[in-house]
């Protein structure tokens, strides 16, 4: 293997392994602070995905317009998610709350990836691909050319990591959602509001991830149907960072990267899929604590 | 300012609280002391909101809590100390503070609030920079009680401040409730640590499988023979 | 209810069974081919929705990767099959039901050693790696294509496989099975052990119940039918491939049947795949709709989860 190839599969596996990291951010951040682990949350990537495809490639409008559109339209369906989704189960008892959040937002990935396509096929184009190649100029650095596209991911990244850590430390919804992901009742008790928080969240939360989408097809493309396998994806950088670590989530989620990306290369790109799952299984038996800092719903 | 009528509460099936009746008047200190799986804790929580009811009321200052989410009680004026401190451990002693006077609904006097808190614990003072998951047992009461505070309430719950702690530190900790009496702040104590409880509060109540026993002023409670007999060990 | 009540509740179902089973039998007789299939269908979900509900329902532990056991047991009989052709070609049915009840032995020995790392796991977490596991299989029957042919399938020699009129009594029977397996575990101690692991897993093993022997217990006896009937489906059919059986459906109507007739009881299975069956055949005769099956399958599923994670029998306060 040159150092070349052996650059780009590093550059390669970190910027996958980063984009993995923010949307595991996103979903531990919703799993601490609210106990409902929302299936449907790879989902929201590949919904990322498809309408930065659509309003970016195929309606032709000028990319700010459409980037605008965009986040506008992510944020709103968190919103909605959360409103429709999420609320109802705050309240409930532990164990109803389980079953019911299990049942809506699997239901939900179920449907939406149904939808998706369903109507992609039928309107757009009948063989469903979201991807956005846009050719960036490569990066000379050390005399080593680097992909102008995967610094864009990494650069995206870095950006989004930085907001969502300021987000948690300064500003006063940031922190309350903080308090509660260190303790649940703790924070209760001193007035915080768990429904406000839940909100915030899952807005951010969601808009972070569907922009992760966008950011990820620069790269590779994604089919309707990969949305469950991207929650595993991000569930398993939980396990294996743990929840509310934002270090231990950016550790995971590189590991994986590079994983997907050095399997790919050495075994083919089939295997791929199934390196993330083991790698679940085997941090899992490993952890002899099971899983510490994770609060079972 | 407290009245609890006919409070019960339920887990499932199973009735942890069972017509739980009484009151706690301005300016009181009020315990309810019982022991272990009494019942206390789960009337605590569902006073403040955090657990729903099977039946009963709850009407604070004239207002019928029934139904209000947790965090708008604290804004009219009740505060509770949870059972375990429940301390935030990746903030800072300061943070913690902050947050609890910010979910409160203070909106400047933090400078004054915190004066107060740090005059009554001064050791936070001295290690407000520290986290809170480093502090000791003791402190993390303190800063428990601390937190509860900045929300300037009118009534302050304290679900056993005594558990887990050494006596010299719970001594420690109860002069300050004693001081924080004398300063006119209405309280409600739960406790397993009866003699203390009963030794500290204005009148009280016995709680014993979810139901009241007893009640009566802190010291007849005290001499009481079966209290004498079941909880104080001689 | 006293004793004399419950004594005579037991012989009531068995009379009800009973009865039952001898018209649900007699009608291949009557009925055409393709309601015969029909009611094949129904059986195979309701052995898959019985099964996954002993984890789920009893247990509390939801199983999103019933299938898993399903395809796991159809491919294992039928690589046996393939490798071994000769003997199949001489012993005929006889042969593949050998394969069958050895496929079911090494998917119960392969639920067995899952249930190491996935019990380490509650909750919604569980819940996911269950169903990681199922696409793990999906993935792997697709790659190892040498020993599964890959995305091609397997396909018995001609002419054996399992007749309809067998294969729908069959069927049955596992059916009945799964039944009668749920009923009997909630009548014993071992279903008052699942009902205290679902109520506190702490307090259970306070009064001396091994939790996770309990649950790997209740994951492979769910394995069992399910795996059967999996080598039952492909049997029939006459062939095996990702799509038949390791397809989703196969994994998720378990779920929303059991949801939907009410999980943790014995019957709510039973009443969910009558329901969703109507519901399917609905759907594809009737009211065709220009929206995809999988949109209303999760259409349901987030309704029932809203509105009645229970099940319509535990609304209807039916008991056990």
């Amino acid at each position: 293997m040159s150092p070349q190839t052996l650059l780009e599969l590093v550059v390669g596996g970190i910027s996958l392994g980063g984009i993995y990291a923010l949307m595991s951010l996103a979903l531990s951040l919703a799993l601490a602070t609210t106990n409902i682990l929302n299936v449907a949350h790879g989902t929201f990537l590949v919904m990322g995905a498809a309408l930065s495809t659509f309003l970016l490639k195929d309606t032709g409008l000028p990319w700010a317009a459409g980037l605008a559109a965009l986040i506008a339209l992510c944020a709103l369906v968190g919103w909605l998610f959360e409103r429709v989704c999420v609320r109802p189960l705050l309240g409930r008892a532990p164990d109803r709350a389980l079953v019911g959040s299990i049942l809506i937002t699997f239901g939900f990935a179920l449907a939406f990836e149904a939808a998706l396509g369903f109507y992609w096929a039928k309107f757009v184009d009948p063989q469903p691909t979201f991807s956005l190649p846009v050719t960036m100029p490569p990066f000379a650095l050390f005399g080593v050319s680097l992909s102008g596209t995967r610094l864009a991911i990494l650069a995206f990244v870095g950006v989004a990591v930085l907001l969502f850590h300021l987000f948690l430390t300064r500003t006063p919804m940031g922190k309350m959602a903080w308090a509660i992901a260190q303790d649940y009742d703790g924070a209760l008790v001193l007035g915080i509001n768990p429904q406000a928080v839940s909100v915030a969240i899952f807005t951010l939360g969601i808009l972070a991830t569907a922009l992760s989408g966008l950011f990820f097809i620069l790269a590779s493309p994604l089919g309707p149907h990969d949305g469950l396998r991207l929650t595993l994806i991000a569930m398993t950088v939980i396990v294996i960072g743990g929840v509310g670590s934002l270090p231990g989530v950016l550790v995971g989620g590189v590991l994986l990267g590079l994983g997907d990306v050095f399997t790919a290369f050495l075994v083919g790109a089939v295997w791929s899929p199934v390196t993330y799952v083991l790698v679940f299984f085997v941090v899992l038996l490993l952890r002899p604590e099971g899983l510490a800092g994770i609060r079972h719903g | 300012m407290l009245e609890v009528n006919q409070l019960s509460v339920t887990y499932g099936d199973l009735r942890a609280v069972w017509d739980v009746t009484f009151r706690v008047d301005a300016g009181e200190l009020v315990a309810i002391v019982g022991s272990n799986g009494a019942g206390k804790t789960t009337t605590l929580r569902a006073i403040h909101g955090l657990i729903p009811t099977a039946g009963g009321e709850i009407v604070f200052d004239g207002r019928r809590l029934t139904g209000e989410p947790s965090h708008r009680r604290v804004r009219e004026g009740l505060a509770l100390v949870p059972e375990g401190r429940r301390v935030f451990p990746h903030m800072s002693v300061l943070e913690n503070l902050e947050i609890a006077a910010f979910a409160s609904g203070a909106r400047g006097a933090l400078r004054a609030r915190l004066d107060e808190v740090f005059d009554l614990f001064p050791v936070l003072g001295e290690r407000h920079a520290q986290l809170g998951g480093t502090l000791s047992g003791g402190e993390q009461q303190m800063l428990a009680i601390a937190r509860a505070l900045m929300a300037r309430p009118r009534l302050l719950m304290l679900d056993e401040p005594s558990l887990g702690l050494a006596p010299i530190v719970v001594d420690r900790l109860y002069e300050t409730i004693r001081r924080l009496r004398e300063q006119g702040l209405t309280m409600l104590l739960v406790e397993q640590y009866v003699y203390g409880a009963l030794d500290l509060a204005d009148r009280a109540y016995v709680l014993e499988t979810g139901r009241i026993t007893r009640g009566g002023s802190g010291g007849e409670l005290l001499r009481d023979d079966y209290i004498r007999k079941t909880y104080l060990v001689v | 209810m006293t004793p004399a009540a419950r004594g005579l509740g037991r012989w009531r179902g068995l009379i009800i069974g009973t009865i039952a089973a001898g018209v649900l039998l007699a009608l291949p007789g009557v009925l055409t081919r393709d309601l015969v299939t029909a009611l094949f269908f129904a059986f195979t979900f309701a052995t898959l929705a019985l099964n996954y509900d002993l984890l789920g329902g009893f247990l509390g532990y939801l199983n999103l990767g019933q299938g898993t056991f399903f395809g796991l047991g159809a491919y294992a009989a039928f690589i046996l099959a393939k490798e071994l052709p000769g003997i199949v070609v001489r012993f005929g049915l006889p042969a593949l039901a050998v394969f069958a009840v050895l496929a079911g032995a090494i998917t119960a020995l392969v639920a067995g050693m899952v249930s190491y790392p996935l019990f380490r796991l509650r909750g919604a977490y569980f819940a996911m790696a269950t169903f990681g596991l199922f696409l793990l299989v999906r993935q792997l029957t697709l790659n190892l294509d040498t020993l599964t042919e890959g995305s091609f399938g397997i396909y018995l020699p001609s002419g054996d496989y399992v007749g309809q009129r067998l294969a729908y009594t069959l069927m049955l029977g596992l059916a009945a099975a799964s039944l009668a397996i749920n009923s009997a575990i909630s009548r014993t101690r071992l279903g008052m052990a699942f009902h205290a692991i679902r109520e506190s897993e702490r307090a259970a093993s306070a009064i001396g119940i091994d939790p996770f022997r309990t649950k790997q217990v209740a994951l492979v006896i769910s394995a069992i039918p399910s795996a059967l009937a999996g080598c039952l489906f492909g049997m029939h059919f006459g062939y095996v491939d990702l799509e038949s059986v390791l397809g989703i459906d196969k994994t998720l109507f378990p779920v929303i049947m059991a949801m939907l007739g009410g999980t943790g009881l014995v019957w709510g299975p039973v009443v969910g795949v009558a329901l969703l069956r109507f519901i399917d055949v609905g759907l594809k005769n009737y009211l065709t709709l220009p929206v995809p099956a999988l949109l209303i399958y999760g259409l349901i599923l987030m309704v029932i989860g809203l509105f009645k994670p229970e099940g319509i029998l535990a609304g209807l306060g039916k008991g056990r």
